[in-house]
């Protein structure tokens, strides 16, 4: 999105909003997707390292595939 | 029946604690024919509990060394069970459980997996039930399914919102999903806040969002979603269930670990005890095993954590396992416990008592390269 419509929904309540959309979305996934494999396919070059770093760490997959929906670099696209 | 039979399982995966309930009353049996009247409930503990910090050996005196901050105390975190173990205080609800001979813990427990220590394939190797995280397909509750003739896909259930492969498999098994959702925990909101650090625009936001939330007075979502996932197993369980399964997360206790284990604690007393009341005369044909991906480092961090390991534990009654010490030259890689036996060991002979599942099916087709060894004490 443009970046005048980031800080638009980057407030506080926004971006609780959209954290809470990406955890149920990762919640959601019938198929096991592996947070690796979904952080490369859904970023690529883009993906930080703190990004990558905390989606492939995280303790369950649909908290990896929650912070990769979360993160800056899905967000700004 | 003179052997203590009750006991809460839980597993750990490396080095963890690992841990059993059941009834004093169990019957074994020798027929591998559904329905039977035996069930079994296996608990997934997401995230590598700590078996060190919530089955401590205090009574070693490493542990006080290995854990100057975050250790537990006799008389006021920590609850004695033999002496040499105990348990964090916030667990007093298994208490009863441990008195009755209900509750076994197996330490220095663990699957084959060694190296990378990731959650995903240490998971994925419990519920798998083999070594190799190349050959995963489906899980060895599945498979166990599979060995029980006239078994249904009622006889089997899968609780919670996430897609378990320990149940997945050629065999059909029933799901239930409960209506709550669950929120990033502990760690993964330290990651979260990893990931805005960069960007002072999601930073200043997610900093106002955490306060706000924390006024709400949140959290209390996670414990009624246990309670919910129990109270459904056992309602399930007293029709016509036989086996079934649900997580609880949470125990990914990197920083600040005496506080985050709180949560997946309660939790985990909470399940325990609804899976009992509610049963009611059914909890006595009823074996819990509680599992999860590996142990943490016996050593604490800098941040009052302990970061992925490698042994864990299992509980029932008494205190199980080949202890392997804590001394230096005790631990894995110089960091770990060191696991001695294998974790599959237990989920095996509790499908061999309970359903009558053979040894050589069991070493076979449920778990490839097991060797299932000597029964353990908990199994009449």
């Amino acid at each position: 999105g443009w970046p005048e419509e980031a800080e638009a929904w980057i407030t506080p309540q926004g971006l609780a909003d959209r954290i809470a959309w990406a955890s149920v979305l990762g919640q959601l996934v019938e198929a096991r997707w592996d947070p690796r494999a979904f952080v490369e396919a859904a970023l690529g070059e883009i993906a930080g390292q703190e990004t990558r770093f905390a989606a492939t760490r995280a303790a369950e997959r649909w908290e990896g595939l929650a912070l990769t929906l979360a993160s800056p670099e899905f967000n700004r696209r | 029946m003179t052997e203590p039979t009750r006991r809460a399982i839980l597993k750990g995966g490396l080095g963890v604690a690992c841990c059993a309930a059941a009834s004093p009353l169990l019957t074994p049996v020798t027929l591998a024919a559904a329905p039977g009247e035996n069930r079994l409930v296996v608990i997934i503990l997401r995230g590598a509990m700590d078996g060190v910090g919530v089955f401590a050996p205090y009574g070693d005196r490493e542990y006080a060394e290995l854990r100057p901050k975050i250790g537990l105390v006799p008389d006021d975190t920590l609850i004695d069970l033999d002496g040499r173990f105990g348990m964090d205080a916030r667990l007093d609800a298994l208490h009863p459980f441990w008195r009755a001979g209900e509750l076994a813990v197996a330490h220095a427990v663990s699957t084959p997996y060694r190296g990378k220590r990731s959650h995903f394939d240490g998971q994925d190797l419990l519920e798998a039930g083999i070594g190799d995280v190349a050959k995963i397909d489906d899980g060895w509750m599945n498979r166990a399914l599979g060995q029980v003739s006239e078994a249904r896909a009622e006889h089997a259930l899968a609780v919670g919102r996430e897609d378990m492969l320990l149940m997945r498999g050629e065999r059909a098994v029933r799901a239930w999903t409960p209506g709550t959702k669950l929120s990033l925990q502990n760690d993964e909101r330290a990651l979260l806040q990893l990931i805005y650090g960069r960007d002072p625009l999601f930073a200043e936001a997610a900093a106002m969002a955490e306060e706000l939330s924390a006024l709400g007075g949140g959290g209390g979502g996670a414990k009624s979603a246990t309670g919910r996932l129990a109270k459904y197993t056992a309602d399930r369980l007293s029709e016509e269930a036989r086996i079934a399964a649900f997580s609880i997360g949470g125990w990914d206790t990197h920083a600040g670990q005496p506080s985050a284990l709180g949560a997946p604690l309660k939790a985990l007393a909470e399940a325990l005890t609804i899976l009992k009341s509610t049963l009611g005369p059914v909890w006595g044909d009823t074996m819990v095993v509680a599992m999860t991906e590996f142990g943490r480092t016996a050593r604490e961090n800098g941040n009052r954590g302990t970061d992925h390991g490698t042994g864990g534990a299992l509980k029932g009654g008494a205190v199980y396992g080949d202890w392997p010490g804590l001394r230096e030259r005790d631990l894995y890689e110089g960091r770990d416990l060191t696991p001695t036996m294998d974790v599959r060991h237990y989920p095996a002979w509790a499908l061999h008592a309970l359903f009558g599942i053979e040894r050589a099916a069991l070493e076979g087709a449920v778990f490839p390269g097991l060797e299932m060894g000597a029964r353990p004490g908990f199994i009449a």
